[in-house]
Formats: C-alpha cells, sequence, structure tokens
C-alpha cells in the first residue's frame, strides 16, 4: 500500500476547504503517478507537465465536487488528469504511432493488485473486458492507454479505421452490459475471480 | 446537430472517455457535455470504471516524477499556500428562496453602475449585518457582501490586506439551475474579470497573486457558467451577484 484511500481523501476534502498545504501534500503523493499517466497519453514531456499542470489547478479547483461514496480519489484525479492531456493531445492534432510494445498492453490486465489500486474496481473491469471479443478488448485498452486515433490504432492493429471504430463501439456496448449487471453477477464475478488466481 | 438518442450517446461517452473522439466530434460532444447533466453522469461513470487501467499501467511502466517547475507553476496558478483560520465561518443557513436566477443579457455590461448601486446597499447592509464598528486600516478584515441587483444580500466574501485565500458565507445563496454552476470573478478596479473558480460548496476560494495587491479596491462578482465554469476565461452566462469590500474591524 503506497497511498491508503483514507489519507487522499482526507487530502482531497481539505483541498476542497482551500487548504493549500493540503494541496501540496496531494501533489506529493500522487504527482508522479499522474504523470506517469499524462505521458502515457501524450509521449511528450512537456504536453505532459501542462497537462499534470491544468490537471491540478482543476483538482484545487474542483475538490469540493470530490464525492468519496462514489470514487477513490486516486480514481477521481487520474479521470481529470486524463481528460486534461486528452484535450491538449487532441488540440496538437498530432498523428503519431506509438512505439509501445504490444508486450506491454499484453498482460497488464491481471497483473497488478499492488499498490492502492482498488482490487475490486480492476477485478469487475477485468472480469468484463476478458468477456469482450479479443479484438474489442485489445482496441479498448489500447485506446484508453495510449489516446490513439481510431486511425492510428488501424495502423497499430493493420485494419481499416472503420473497422476498429465498429470493435470499439461493440466493445463498449457489451462492456456497459457487463459492468451494469455487476450486482446481479457478483457470484459469477466471484467465480471469475477465482478462476484467475487459480 | 442535434444530440443522438442516449444509447448512441452511451456509447459516444465511452468514446470520450477513450480518447477515440476527435477534433470536431470531441467539441460538439462538449458542447452537449456543458449543459446536459445526464451526459455529465455518462462520462464521469466511463471515468471512475476504466481509471483502473491507468493506475495498473502506472504500476506497471512506475511513476514519473516531474520536475519541479510543473509544482512551481501550480503554485503560482492556485495562489501560494498558508491557510486562513480567521474571520467569519459562520452564517445564517442557505435560504431557499425561489427567486429566479434566469438571464439578464445585459447585466454584464452595465456590471459597473449595478456594482456601484451594490456597493451602496451593501454599506447599508454591513452595518446592519455585521456586529462591528466599520474601520479603515490596512490589516483589518475587508467584507464583499454579494447581493442581486434587486439587493439581496446571497454570499459574503471576508480576507485581509495580502490573504492568499478569502472565506466565503452564504447568506442566501440559491444554488445554481441544474447543469450549470456559479462562478466567482475578481474585477480589479479598471481591469479584467479573472476568475476565482466555481463555488460549489467550497467555503475559501483562492486569491490568484496577480490580484492580491488589487483586491481591496476590486469588484466581486458571480455569474452563472456551464457546470465547471466558464471554458473561455471570461464570463459567459448572466452575471447574478455583485459586491465590493468594505473595511470592518476585528472584534
Amino acid at each position: 500500500m503506497t497511498e491508503p484511500r483514507e489519507r487522499l481523501n482526507k487530502l482531497l476534502s481539505r483541498v476542497a476547504d482551500g487548504d493549500a498545504e493540503a494541496l501540496s501534500a496531494l501533489y506529493s503523493s500522487t504527482s508522479a503517478k499522474l504523470f506517469g499517466v499524462c505521458l502515457g497519453i501524450l509521449r511528450d514531456r512537456a504536453l505532459a507537465e501542462d497537462a499534470l499542470q491544468e490537471g491540478f489547478v482543476r483538482i484545487w479547483r474542483n475538490a469540493g465536487r470530490f464525492d468519496p461514496d462514489r470514487a477513490r480519489a486516486m480514481t477521481w484525479m487520474i479521470s481529470i488528469c486524463r481528460n486534461r492531456a486528452l484535450t491538449l493531445l487532441d488540440r496538437q492534432q498530432r498523428q503519431r504511432v506509438s512505439d509501445m510494445p504490444d508486450e506491454a498492453l499484453e498482460g497488464l490486465l491481471g497483473a497488478d493488485e499492488r499498490g492502492d489500486t482498488d482490487p475490486a474496481d480492476l477485478v469487475a473491469l477485468q472480469r468484463c473486458l476478458d468477456q469482450l471479443d479479443g479484438n474489442q478488448r485489445k482496441a479498448i485498452t489500447e485506446a484508453y492507454l495510449t489516446g490513439h486515433t481510431h486511425s492510428e490504432l488501424a495502423e497499430r492493429m493493420a485494419r481499416p479505421a472503420g473497422t476498429i471504430k465498429s470493435w470499439i463501439r461493440r466493445g463498449l456496448a457489451s462492456l456497459h452490459a457487463c459492468l451494469e449487471g455487476g450486482e446481479d453477477a457478483d457470484a459469477g464475478g466471484a467465480e471469475a475471480a477465482e478462476g484467475r488466481d487459480a | 446537430m442535434a444530440p443522438p438518442d442516449r444509447d448512441t450517446q452511451l456509447l459516444l461517452a465511452g468514446e470520450y472517455v477513450l480518447g477515440t473522439l476527435r477534433g470536431e466530434e470531441r467539441a460538439e460532444f462538449e458542447s452537449w457535455l456543458k449543459d446536459d447533466i445526464w451526459l455529465q453522469q455518462a462520462v464521469e461513470k466511463w471515468e471512475l470504471r476504466l481509471a483502473p487501467l491507468a493506475e495498473a499501467q502506472v504500476e506497471k511502466t512506475g511513476p514519473v516524477t516531474p520536475p519541479a517547475g510543473v509544482w512551481e507553476r501550480i503554485e503560482q496558478e492556485v495562489g501560494p499556500g498558508r491557510r486562513r483560520t480567521s474571520g467569519i465561518t459562520s452564517g445564517r443557513d442557505r435560504a431557499t428562496s425561489s427567486a429566479a436566477t434566469g438571464r439578464r443579457p445585459g447585466f454584464w455590461s452595465g456590471f459597473g453602475a449595478a456594482a456601484a448601486l451594490a456597493s451602496m446597499l451593501l454599506a447599508a447592509l454591513v452595518v446592519i449585518w455585521s456586529p462591528w464598528q466599520g474601520a479603515e486600516g490596512p490589516g483589518v478584515t475587508r467584507i464583499a457582501v454579494l447581493a442581486t441587483n434587486n439587493g439581496k444580500a446571497t454570499l459574503a466574501l471576508t480576507f485581509r490586506p495580502g490573504d492568499t485565500t478569502a472565506n466565503v458565507t452564504r447568506i442566501a445563496a440559491d444554488p445554481p439551475p441544474a447543469g450549470r454552476a456559479h462562478e466567482l470573478w475578481i474585477i480589479p478596479a479598471g481591469g479584467k474579470p479573472q476568475s476565482l473558480g466555481v463555488i460549489g460548496n467550497r467555503r475559501v476560494v483562492p486569491i490568484p497573486a496577480a490580484v492580491r495587491a488589487a483586491v481591496g479596491t476590486a469588484a466581486f462578482a458571480v455569474s452563472v457558467e456551464p457546470a465547471g465554469g466558464s471554458t473561455t476565461g471570461a464570463p459567459t452566462g448572466p452575471v447574478i451577484w455583485v459586491g465590493k469590500p468594505q473595511p470592518v474591524a476585528n472584534p
């Protein structure tokens, strides 16, 4: 456990009260991870720095809207910083194909239960991703992690952009159905998790 | 273009979060997002669902310490930090009056006159409302009571000259219309409005370094903006409350 969620939640609620020291502590605890997330999408240090900066200014301004009953602090902050990174990426209109090896993406899921990632969140997501068609799963995880456009993904996966688009659409629809059905499928989820551990 | 049906919007929200919605499509989606709570919630749901992927990736590739300059720039933008503990923290509960916060498009342009009027009303209000005697002086707490243009006091800001933050006290602040936010602005004398952020349920707002010296003579205003605040850096919606700071003696 690097950062127990309670500590981050408390820091965020102090940030919501305008406590700049809490913002500084929050930055110390989370900026390296969030910078990693921004870099993953932007692959450009200067741009990733801008995304992180904009992200933290938003965290400061919007901390009052963080609701610990609905999200973990880290999840919420990742969402904000990813959004800034995607906005900057879109603005750059850069066409670039990642040099990230496929192996780095393969095995990413299920690899990790260290750190403060909530295993329950990851297991639920993983269970539903596992149910997708392999191409759909790959297109979705790769799009999410790398910020590639349809045409960049098309180049990487050697398929037409239209095909990638429909993989993603259909994959998202299945993912939504699976994740929304989560409450009814507890037993199935537990089984799937056990199956993976075995 | 009119937004498509909800089922399609749900998938577009997923694509927005994945990042495959780009360019005009992304801009168009964001324009729907501004005023649509349902869509905002759909986006949030996707963000929260997928975030474990990003966390897992960072755990795998390892965190990367950003250069020190990033924090310095953040600090500059939010104001260097110390917490304000003095000042007014209590306040009457927010009234649930149904007074309209409807659009008044010409209001911003008439802001100078409105501010002057509000300021006169406020001088009276402060005397009635505040238990302290007024007194001028550099270290003296200032209070800016924001009021509607018919004089209903809604919100008070208190700070001392040089403070990096101001305390917010709700007097009779109606919540913003659904899907909108109240954004607070500081207008230095003769200058342009600068955002102090969306008010939400904040009890403290930052005073940016750039306006700190001018804060005693600045005006404050609240406008109705898209959820998350104005995206242009200037007020885009109607300005509904205004006020100027007045000195008060510390108790």
